[in-house]
């Protein structure tokens, strides 16, 4: 006998067709019961009480529908949470079972979800901080999707949020993943012992993805915005997530990922880290020449030393750095027969990247001479009128177009950034035109996700590697094979 | 021209002139809108007003949800279909002739709980009536939010039709439940969903649906049976315990 439950989020059907529904279930073959309820909390005593209350239907709130089912099998079961589901699907015409439409505002969310803990505001910037300061009134934590937030608004609400003992992640956070619910564009990582703080988005997503596939995961990641650590804004949220961090007995590692902080807001990090009690790797890309470790602390050059730090010191091992992770010489040889085919007078690098903190972390793995140019598609220079490249790929594609006419260019550097919200297909949307580029230049790239997410980290890297693109694991790495073809081994 | 034809003081009230809303939930009978305060009106078929805070059309239009919501002074907009207003009726929301508690019972179909647990809990909301317990009342109205099946769950049905019965007929009733209204209308909140939340809400103001007065005040329970899969049924339960506890 097994049991299993399906949860129809704010999901109002009249009474009658609920009850029709109860009663059809009920006569299926194998079938051994059934209950149709909203989940009030009284009415979660009732499925516990029938042993029916799966974890699913036990986070449930009053104005979701809960269809629990008991059955001989688990086949019998999901068929008939099927059938359950496509009875419900059946009545979604108007006038037949009832419809609801989404909340419009936050009060109408609230009251449909009494329990929220956490708002997501994505709404245009000049609208975000009121809808911000509301939601922190109401005694929730904020995930400020929105840009476009002055400094003064952003210093307010973080002072608020923090005399109300809850989190301000942003303004322009796109990613965070809290109690392993993943907010923005996160990936499907696993939940586990290292706690992340993030001033950028896709260096939290490189960091987190590395780390699942490492074998470990992730108990939070909390995204502060790239201008916590200014001077204006004092690093509230970086100083603040520490904390919260440090004292979570799940979290057993911590790494802080960004550009380096102000000079004045450096040192309160450091000393925020250093009284945490556990191990913090510092990612401050930009800050350091070369690792070092001090007590406590170690201090990284790239995203992916931080998730291996991170990696080594949970297990109780020194970190160390790492170039490439293909063994022996392999990414050298492969990137000399590259250059060995090239016309010697190409030498240029255009980097065209989605994620900000990947682009520069690029640009300091690269020479820095002027044919070496890494764009950052997701600057606000490119995104005015026009979607985040990590959703649309038009102006990346017809910038590949034309690098494949530039007859300086030896590589084409570019990340494809995976996860819940980015685009369905990014490597298919780039292909067509990273085979046209390849034929004339190397196409260098990493892929920033894993095989949980919905696109598929392996699917993607089959897609490019067909357009004849060079797939290395990491940001980092990717950056470096480009410097290996334009000027072989330093 | 689809038309509003009758509405209860309630339903005026949250309803002015230029206010507005969205469609929230569509049925075959009625359309759920919520208005931006966060106020809640339905908008059903002719007939008695099937909840207090209910508006009386010549038709339910057709409308999906999410669809804007104003209302202009001669009219109410719903998405595309525009509803005459002028010439709707607001009726005060009073008891019809009061019989005597005792005949009212008699007269009023007997009801099973449709369940152990709300037979328990209804039960226990009866003594509470009985020994003139406001605290022990409230405690039992508690444990009955939110309780079984239906999109207005069964505990709430029964709740609003004993607060309908003690409103009624429950003589120093009224004072006590008025003092533990606000305490029982945040407790529905979180413990109820968002529709049966509003019944309860009114009830605890004294706010019933038209066919639960006449039902209440004269023992005629035909309109409150068309309620719903099992709510006339329920609501009835609860008239009968708070009436029968009374006597």
């Amino acid at each position: 006998v097994t049991t299993a439950s399906l949860v129809k989020p704010s999901c109002y059907r009249d009474s009658v067709a609920l009850l029709r529904l109860a009663r059809e279930l009920k006569v299926l073959t194998g079938v051994v019961e059934v209950a149709v309820l909203m989940a009030t909390p009284a009415n979660k005593e009732l499925l516990d009480g029938a042993r029916l209350l799966t974890a699913d239907a036990a986070t449930a709130g009053p104005n979701d529908l809960v269809i629990a089912v008991r059955a001989a099998t688990s086949a019998v079961v999901e068929a008939t949470l099927a059938e359950a589901e496509a009875a419900l699907a059946r009545a979604q015409t108007p006038l037949a079972g009832g419809l609801t439409a989404a909340p419009r505002t936050l009060d109408q969310a609230l009251r449909r979800f009494p329990d929220a803990s956490l708002a997501l505001i994505s709404v245009p910037g000049p609208f975000a901080a009121a809808e911000a300061r509301r939601a922190l009134r109401r005694g929730l934590h904020v995930m400020l999707f929105s840009d476009n937030v002055s400094i003064a608004d952003e210093v307010a609400l973080k002072q608020q949020a923090l005399a109300a003992g809850l989190l301000l992640m942003g303004p322009d956070c796109g990613t965070a993943i809290l109690n392993g619910v993943p907010l923005g564009f996160a990936n499907a990582v696993p939940r586990g012992a290292i706690g992340i703080v993030a001033a950028s988005g896709t260096g939290l997503q490189q960091v987190s993805t590395l780390l699942a596939r490492l074998g470990e995961g992730v108990s939070h990641a909390i995204g502060v915005g790239g201008r916590d650590a200014s001077a204006e804004v004092g690093g509230l949220m970086t100083l603040a997530a520490l904390e919260v961090l440090a004292a979570d007995a799940r979290t057993d590692v911590l790494v802080v990922v960004g550009k380096p902080p102000a000079p004045e807001i450096r040192s309160r990090v450091e000393d925020a880290a250093r009284r945490a009690g556990k191990p913090v790797v510092l990612a401050q890309l930009g800050g350091e020449t070369r690792a070092t470790s001090e007590a406590n602390l170690v201090r990284v050059t790239t995203l992916e030393d931080a998730a291996h730090a991170a990696v080594a010191l949970r297990h109780g091992r020194r970190p160390e750095s790492v170039a490439f992770t293909e063994p022996h010489d392999a990414v050298p040889r492969r990137a000399r027969a590259i250059r060995d085919h090239l016309d010697p007078r190409r030498r240029g690098v255009l980097g065209l990247y989605a994620g900000g903190t990947l682009a520069h972390e690029a640009a300091l793995l690269l020479p820095h001479r002027p044919d070496v140019r890494i764009v950052d598609l997701g600057d606000d220079q490119y995104t005015r009128g026009r979607p985040h490249p990590m959703l649309d790929p038009s102006l990346r594609i017809e910038m590949l177009e034309r690098a494949a006419t530039d007859e300086d260019l030896a590589v084409v550097l570019i990340d494809v950034v995976l996860g819940y919200g980015s685009a369905r297909d990014p490597a298919g949307d780039l292909a067509p035109a990273l085979a046209r580029a390849a034929k004339t230049c190397a196409v260098v790239a990493s892929v920033v996700g894993t095989d949980g997410d919905p696109q598929g980290l392996a699917a993607q890297t089959g897609q490019l590697e067909a357009a004849g693109v060079w797939v290395l694991p990491s940001n980092a790495q990717a950056a470096r094979a480009a410097a290996l073809i334009v000027d072989g081994p330093r | 021209v689809p038309e509003v034809l009758r509405l209860g003081r309630l339903a005026a009230a949250r309803l002015p002139a230029h206010a507005t809303g969205f469609v929230h939930s569509v049925f075959s009978s009625a359309i759920n809108v919520e208005l931006t305060d966060g106020a809640w009106v339905t908008f059903q078929g002719p007939g008695p007003l099937r909840a207090p805070f209910a508006l009386a059309c010549t038709r339910v239009v057709e409308v999906r949800p999410g669809a804007l919501v104003t209302r202009e002074v001669d009219a109410v907009q719903m998405g595309s279909c525009r509803l005459r207003f002028d010439r709707a009726r607001v009726v005060a929301s009073s008891w019809p002739h009061v019989w005597d508690r005792q005949v009212v019972l008699a007269r009023l179909p007997v009801v099973a709980p449709a369940f152990p647990l709300l037979a328990t809990r209804a039960r226990a909301l009866g003594v509470a009536i009985t020994r003139a317990d406001a605290a022990a009342f409230a405690a039992a109205a508690r444990e009955l939010l939110g309780l079984g099946p239906g999109l207005t769950p069964s505990g709430d049905d029964c709740l609003v039709g004993a607060l309908a019965a003690l409103s009624c007929h429950g003589g120093g009733w009224r004072e006590r439940v008025s003092a533990l209204g606000p305490s029982l209308a945040m407790a529905a909140r979180g413990a109820t969903t968002r529709v049966a939340a509003e019944f309860v809400t009114c009830a605890l103001v004294e706010e019933f649906s038209e066919p639960l007065r006449r039902a209440t005040a004269s023992g005629d329970a035909a309109d409150l049976f068309a309620f719903g899969a099992t709510s006339g049924h329920d609501t009835l339960l609860g008239v009968r315990t708070a009436l029968s506890a009374l006597v």
